[in-house]
């Protein structure tokens, strides 16, 4: 699939995680680094992409998959070829790629923010997954939207109140322990939620009229 | 040669196709019924968009497989962002057409859609009749076997109705072409058969001639005043002025009546499906 293609199908909306990924969050981070503190520097690295950078991979995956499930006539996309995981993927790698640059200059303001990157790539492979499987769960990308959005705040806000082990984020930085101990699962659970979604977008027959 | 044998399909557990049996040879095929008859849900069966079904479908002694099959829905939302030759080749990639072709299937599909020069153009800024020829282009990439089209003329002025016409007219001769339509006027011309569905059964299939005489003997025009006198008994299928009276139209078993006509192939339509 030719790349140019696959992010023009997404339209305007594209520009919305670039708005926040790439200039937003970076023009917020390096404002940051001139007051040359580091441990704010990467308070504020952490913060931002954190928050932002898997829930926009979703936001990029609701797009991506609104024309399969909700678009009048969606019928035509399945005809060819029925499965869109590996069209997922696809958009998984791209969206990654279009990060590193920013997270290559967080790493080198902050080294330690070279293990965030880990963190984030494993979040925001969940993410996009988890909305791939939602979206033909719910067969609406709507109803699959208000989980993924619940999950964050659940994450952001309920970080004290509930069992962090649940929660993706991590208020002080992510150390190379929680990556094997916590994160992992989140990568299994993120290939179950993919085999799953698999099998109900094989089953997938809401056309729409 | 296309066979569907015994094709059956639920929802839930509702049958809506009913031990289906055809044979498809190259040509047209108009598939005609009214809303709810099972023609959508025969055409996506047949695409493979529905995967649970009993039942049969065979193209040549082979499953089928969906690079031999060009499908048009009845709405085509192309990816409005898209180039019009962009578009083609966001199709063309999902039908794994080589890259050495896909140029050239380009070109070749838009110049038999009469589109070519609009192929720098976005899609969202074309007229509705130009967005469906573009439609038409992309299942005519990779020169399938089989073309499919739901309802292709709904919504089209005259002028696109002739051409997609033409167009089936130039492919019918090495391809099984299946349009469906509840619009008789539509594939009179065009078909070389009619399949005739209703409630999820394959009421007959007839060449056009052969599905007006079905009718033959049945249809009578009559004044207005003649029609209220029998039109618990009757089909009403048309009502028309003739100089300063209407004229009413009707497909009746009472063969008493005067006014007695030709029959065409809607009133074979309608006498079969009564």
């Amino acid at each position: 699939m030719d790349i140019k293609i696959s992010v023009k199908t997404l339209g305007k909306s594209f520009l919305v995680p670039i708005l926040f990924n790439s200039i937003l969050i970076p023009i917020i981070v390096i404002m940051v680094a001139k007051t040359q503190n580091e441990y704010n520097l990467l308070f504020s690295a952490n913060v931002m992409t954190q928050m932002f950078t898997p829930f926009l991979g979703s936001f990029v995956v609701f797009t991506y998959m609104s024309k399969y499930i909700d678009t009048r006539g969606n019928e035509i996309y399945f005809v060819v070829n029925k499965n869109k995981s590996s069209e997922i993927l696809k958009l998984y790698c791209i969206y990654i790629i279009t990060n590193t640059f920013w997270f290559i200059v967080y790493s080198c303001l902050n080294k330690k923010f070279a293990l965030e990157w880990v963190h984030i790539i494993i979040l925001t492979f969940f993410y996009m997954v988890a909305t791939y499987f939602l979206c033909f769960w719910f067969k609406s990308v709507s109803l699959a939207s208000i989980p993924i959005f619940l999950y964050t705040i659940y994450s952001i806000v309920g970080l004290e109140a509930f069992n962090s082990k649940l929660s993706y984020y991590e208020c002080c930085g992510v150390t190379g322990e929680t990556i094997v101990s916590k994160y992992f699962y989140f990568i299994v659970a993120a290939f179950f939620l993919l085999i799953v979604g698999k099998r109900l977008n094989n089953s997938f027959e809401k056309y729409n009229e | 040669m296309l066979r569907i044998k015994g094709l059956t399909k639920k929802f839930r557990k509702k049958e809506v196709l009913h031990g289906i049996n055809l044979e498809l040879g190259k040509g047209v095929y108009g598939l005609l019924g009214e809303n709810g008859a099972g023609k959508s849900t025969l055409m996506r069966t047949i695409l493979g968009l529905y995967s649970e079904y009993s039942g049969e479908i065979m193209f040549d002694g082979d499953s089928l497989t969906n690079d031999q099959i060009g499908y048009l829905p009845q709405y085509f939302n192309g990816l409005e962002e898209l180039k019009v030759k962009e578009l083609l080749k966001y199709f063309a990639d999902i039908k794994k057409i080589s890259s050495k072709r896909v140029d050239e299937e380009i070109e070749r599909t838009l110049k038999m859609v009469n589109l070519i020069e609009r192929k720098n153009s976005k899609v969202k800024n074309l007229s509705g009749g130009m967005k469906q020829r573009v439609g038409i282009a992309q299942t005519l990439l990779g020169n399938p076997e089989i073309l499919i089209y739901d309802e292709p003329t709904v919504g089209l002025d005259p002028k696109e109705r002739i051409r997609f016409g033409n167009i089936i007219e130039e492919e019918k001769n090495n391809k099984i072409i299946l349009i469906s339509t509840h619009i008789v006027s539509d594939i009179e011309c065009l078909c070389d058969k009619i399949i005739i569905m209703k409630e999820g059964h394959i009421l007959g299939v007839y060449t056009p001639v052969e599905l007006a005489m079905q009718a033959e003997g049945h249809v009578y025009e009559m004044t207005e005043e003649n029609y209220n006198k029998i039109k618990n008994q009757s089909i009403l299928v048309r009502k028309y002025l003739d100089e300063k009276e209407f004229r009413i139209r009707v497909i009746s078993e009472n063969m008493g009546l005067s006014g007695h006509v030709a029959p065409t192939v809607e009133d074979g339509y309608l006498w079969i499906s009564r």
